[in-house]
């Protein structure tokens, strides 16, 4: 059996209201009614620190918290910042290095947006069914966007955290199932295009906007119809036996979306974080697993789907029982 | 879908929409819905429902192209393409 053994969050620096982002006086009417109404009140504002140091933290906290000695992790999947620091070398062995976890292979995974984190969560489960001497991966991230601008229109504001979570064999949080589904016909949908401009001028941009708010919202209430039936009906969970519903920290109009298109509830402890957290990117679900957990939201034997999507466009549902 | 069928169609989709945007907000058949700033998920999601709740249809991943749903002729000539299948 695979479980998340354990979760760390690392956000350092301050806690800044979202009203008092500088870049909201740049924004036109209906920008602003989004950004005002989205569910964001704070975000953490880390400073000049990265991300890469934010995932580094995170997994050192981790460790210290877990006592679990570097030398013993087997497999480490780094969740790549879609603006890395440099090109060419490599965060993810820097992060093996860094934490001294000698005996481990070390790589990235990147592209999927929010749901770089489904994905890392179904490989550490494979990697340690295919590897019977494997027995701790270790899952991190850091959320640290170079852009000065943190509101991604028409979809969320952007906070800074380091996430790390290590899966082990055990069957406490037991990964069940995550399945995953891709389309390409969204592959732009958003970006910042970087070349010829300096660091300040970044901004990301929503290409089409009635794509996004269209198509793409219709699409994923039937791509995550299909997961979801698929993965419980083969498992043979039927839905009303799932007992908390997780997602990505979007905006509150996200949650009442999914809520509405079938008929569930999402976790308060997701609208929780985005309220103080902002979106965290690829960390977002294991800090609001971890809430739930830490609240005792989530009482052993319960089913949890964690429902994770990107826009550029992946699809993601992840069964965990407690 | 015979010719009377149309009709009615057209005319649910229009009071649906007329419905869902306000009186306040003029359009006519051939006008972009979407132009009208009703542009959000949420929208969307009602006006999907509605369309296969009504009409017994299901808006698959590939009909979602906006332009059929852009306006009332554009939905009405949707719904009858789907229900020729």
């Amino acid at each position: 059996m695979t479980g998340i053994h354990s979760i760390a969050i690392y956000t350092p620096g301050t806690p800044v209201s979202v009203q008092s982002l500088e870049e909201k006086n740049s924004l036109g009417e209906n920008e602003l009614t989004y950004f005002n109404t989205c569910g964001i009140n704070t975000v953490y504002d880390a400073g000049s620190i990265s991300s890469y140091a934010l995932a580094l933290g995170a997994s050192e906290k981790l460790l210290q918290e877990t006592g679990i000695s570097p030398a013993s992790i087997d497999l480490i999947i780094y969740l790549q910042s879609r603006m890395p620091e440099q090109f060419i070398s490599s965060e993810s062995t820097r992060l093996q290095q860094d934490i001294g976890a000698h005996n481990a292979i070390s790589f990235a995974i990147s592209n999927l947006g929010c749901a770089d984190s489904s994905m890392a969560l179904k490989l550490a489960k494979d990697h340690l069914a295919a590897n019977r001497s494997a027995s701790n991966v270790l899952i991190c991230y850091g959320n640290k966007l170079i852009s000065r601008y943190r509101f991604r229109n028409p979809v969320t504001i952007m906070g800074d955290g380091g996430v790390a979570a290590l899966v082990t064999r055990n069957s406490e949080n037991k990964i069940v199932a995550a399945d995953i589904q891709t389309n390409g016909r969204y592959w732009d949908l958003f970006k910042l295009e970087y070349q010829h401009l300096t660091p300040d001028q970044y901004r990301e941009t929503c290409t089409d906007v009635r794509r996004y708010g269209f198509e793409l919202a219709i699409e994923s209430k039937n791509r995550f119809r299909e997961i979801n039936e698929t993965l419980l009906s083969r498992q043979g969970i039927a839905p009303q036996e799932v007992h908390h519903y997780l997602m990505q920290n979007i905006s509150a109009r996200a949650y009442e979306y999914y809520q509405s298109a079938f008929d569930i509830q999402i976790s308060p402890v997701c609208a929780m974080n985005l309220a103080q957290y902002g979106h965290l990117g690829a960390g977002d679900i294991f800090l609001n697993y971890q809430t739930g957990i830490n609240a005792g939201l989530f009482q052993k034997g319960e089913k949890v789907l964690i429902m994770n999507n990107s826009p550029v466009a992946a699809w993601s549902s992840v069964l965990i029982e407690v | 879908m015979d010719t009377t069928t149309q009709a009615g169609a057209r005319t649910i989709i229009r009071e649906f929409l007329r419905k869902r945007v306000g009186q306040d907000i003029q359009f006519n058949d051939a006008e972009d819905i979407f132009a009208a700033g009703l542009v959000n998920s949420l929208f969307a999601l009602e006006l999907v429902v509605f369309l296969e709740q009504s009409f017994d249809i299901t808006v698959e991943n590939e009909d979602l192209n906006l332009q059929n749903f852009s306006t009332v002729e554009n939905l009405e000539a949707f719904i009858l393409k789907k229900k020729d299948k």
